[in-house]
């Protein structure tokens, strides 16, 4: 038997697995089945898609607002002797997380209900009372005014994102945070609440662990097998910290504070905050 | 989707519910009569008292002290104690505690809070300087403490905690700290809104967040009374921070310089502080203190506010 006809006979094996004739699959596989609807079960490809597409560009590294700019406090951990290797890199990035989930989540759920320039106003005035740190809060600011800034030129069909940049540059300048804009964005685009506020600790996450392979703490192998091990363990955040009212907002993790506001004393840094 | 929050203020949504209810238990007010800061009001019930004792503070200085106590010596479970404080114009109040307020134990899940509505006129000082909370195993605490002030009012403010009764090898072992501090200018700008919040029933548990450390310490300047002490501070802090991180950086460099050797147990500084301006003037700092005994803390309190001497009288937490 000569190696293609292996192949097929792999391939086949496997398309029959979704209990597809063996005609059928014999078709598929040797690329004369041109009606692909028999191989196509749920709802149609149009209706489930476009949300898909929304939220995974936001969640792009090509998408600019410039989060790889920051480590959250890492760098400074790490140079502290807090974080020293995987475990304390893992227990670091697991307790930002929860701070992250226990300060911001509101916001970004508060601005996903009520996607207006006004609300927003009232939340980015409200937030930035609540960064304490100073490297914190200029880290979000400026995440939010890259967020601002490229989702009011990408998603041109909303009139809103544009009053919101208005305000930006109006002479009582109101500096965008990221989380509440967040939020405000998702809701916009008709991303659920939920995923908003799932998103929004995917990209904190992303954030940590990508700094941490630039920082060399760990590898880029080691730090996607973090991804996975700490997605289930933010999945136990989210069913805690979702969907919370803006007095419930508050930090759990004060250590990363003290840390992270000496940032600016590093002698060498590579990060923004 | 289709709430109408129009009506109502998100900063009005934010502070539902912490603040009301509960009974007064005191009230006290100091004014300038006669062109020296005195009492004018003070009342409190039980289980409160404030102590004001006279003649503690010599004769050129111009503050009332007062220690704020009570029985027992912290606040047991199921209890509030909710007071307030307010300073007049152009006059100066420092309050202390004679001791760690502890939080005992929890009964039936209850929970002990305090509660403290503070305003300061214009000109005004309040010195708000006390011993650290110290949370027994099981106990449950939350406390707010709200501040008022006029635009050229000064505040300053320490608020810490320490693990528990480490010697009965309580550490970390509390169910519940919550910690709020809403500093307001003119009642609706907010400043400084911060909010800590302890919970033992989440993962990861507190004492996995806390690691070695045994205090954490947030205190907080504002005012033109205590602009230089503010300034005096964010330098020392600075350089402090610095000193530590830096050093630490030397010696970790020469470290990765030999990759084949294990790497060494997470050994973190044994203390750290930071700090940050807030306000849209920056005429707010923050700092952020954690360590690994109440003793280093103390000694660094002591440190950084010694320059309040000349305006309260005495060196803030000396005797400790």
């Amino acid at each position: 038997m000569t190696t293609e006809q292996n192949s097929t006979n792999a391939a086949v094996s496997r398309a029959e697995d979704h209990n597809l004739s063996r005609e059928c699959a014999l078709k598929l596989v040797t690329g004369f089945l041109t009606d692909v609807s028999v191989i196509t079960d749920g709802p149609p490809i149009v209706q489930s898609g476009s949300m898909d597409w929304t939220t995974w560009q936001l969640l792009d590294s090509l998408f600019p607002t410039g989060g790889f700019a920051h480590s959250y406090g890492l760098e400074t951990a790490y140079q502290g002797g807090l974080v020293s290797d995987c475990a304390s890199l893992e227990r670091f990035a697991v307790n930002s997380l929860q701070n992250s989930a226990g300060l911001s989540l509101p916001f970004v759920f508060a601005g996903n209900k009520f996607p207006n320039t006004e609300c927003w106003l009232e939340l980015n005035k409200i937030l930035h009372a609540m960064l304490t740190n100073h490297v914190a809060r200029k880290a979000s600011l400026t995440q939010g005014s890259a967020l601002l800034r490229t989702a009011s030129t990408v998603f041109t069909e909303f009139p809103e994102l544009k009053k919101m940049r208005a305000c930006s540059y109006a002479p009582t300048a109101t500096t965008p945070h990221h989380a509440p804009l967040f939020g405000v964005l998702c809701g916009l685009l008709g991303v659920d609440a939920v995923t908003a506020q799932r998103s929004y600790l995917f990209m904190g996450l992303r954030d940590i662990l990508s700094a941490a392979t630039r920082l060399n703490i760990t590898g880029p192998l080691e730090a996607a097998k973090l991804q996975h091990q700490i997605a289930g363990v933010t999945e136990t955040l989210l069913t805690r910290y979702a969907n919370r009212p803006l007095q419930d907002s508050y930090s759990t993790f004060p250590l990363v504070d003290t840390f992270q506001g000496a940032h600016d004393q590093l002698f060498s840094r590579m990060f923004c905050s | 989707m289709d709430v109408d929050i129009g009506s109502v203020s998100l900063m009005d949504l934010l502070l539902k519910n912490q603040i009301e209810g509960p009974k007064l238990n005191g009230s006290l007010r100091v004014e300038r009569v006669y062109g020296k800061s005195s009492t004018t009001r003070s009342y409190a019930t039980y289980p409160l008292q404030f102590m004001i004792p006279k003649k503690a503070l010599p004769s050129h200085v111009d503050a009332v002290l007062v220690y704020a106590l009570t029985f027992g010596g912290g606040i047991v479970s199921g209890d509030c104690i909710f007071f307030e404080l307010n300073v007049g114009a152009d006059s100066t109040m420092m309050l202390l505690t004679q001791g760690f307020t502890n939080v005992y134990k929890s009964v039936e899940g209850k929970m002990s809070r305090h509660i403290l509505k503070c305003s300061v006129e214009s000109g005004g000082l309040l010195a708000l300087l006390p011993d650290s909370v110290v949370c027994f195993a099981t106990a449950r605490y939350s406390q707010v403490q709200r501040f008022n002030l006029a635009p050229d009012a000064s505040l300053v403010l320490v608020d810490w905690l320490t693990s528990g009764r480490i010697a009965r090898g309580e550490v970390w072992n509390f169910e519940y700290f919550k910690s709020t501090n809403h500093v307001y200018i003119q009642e609706d700008t907010p400043l400084l809104l911060d909010s800590v919040c302890l919970d033992d029933h989440l993962s990861p548990s507190v004492s996995e967040r806390m690691g070695d450390y045994h205090v954490i310490a947030m205190i907080f300047i504002y005012g033109p009374r205590l602009a230089e002490l503010r300034k005096l501070v964010q330098s020392n802090v600075e350089k402090l921070a610095g000193g530590i991180l830096n050093n630490r950086r030397r010696t970790s460099s020469s470290r990765a310089d030999q990759v084949q050797t294990p790497k060494q147990n997470p050994s973190a500084p044994a203390f750290l502080a930071s700090c940050s301006t807030v306000g849209p003037l920056g005429d707010g700092l923050v700092i952020r203190a954690a360590a690994t005994t109440t003793r280093s803390m103390y000694g660094f309190l002591r440190e950084q506010l010694a320059t309040l001497e000349p305006i309260l009288g005495r060196f803030p937490y000396a005797d400790n």
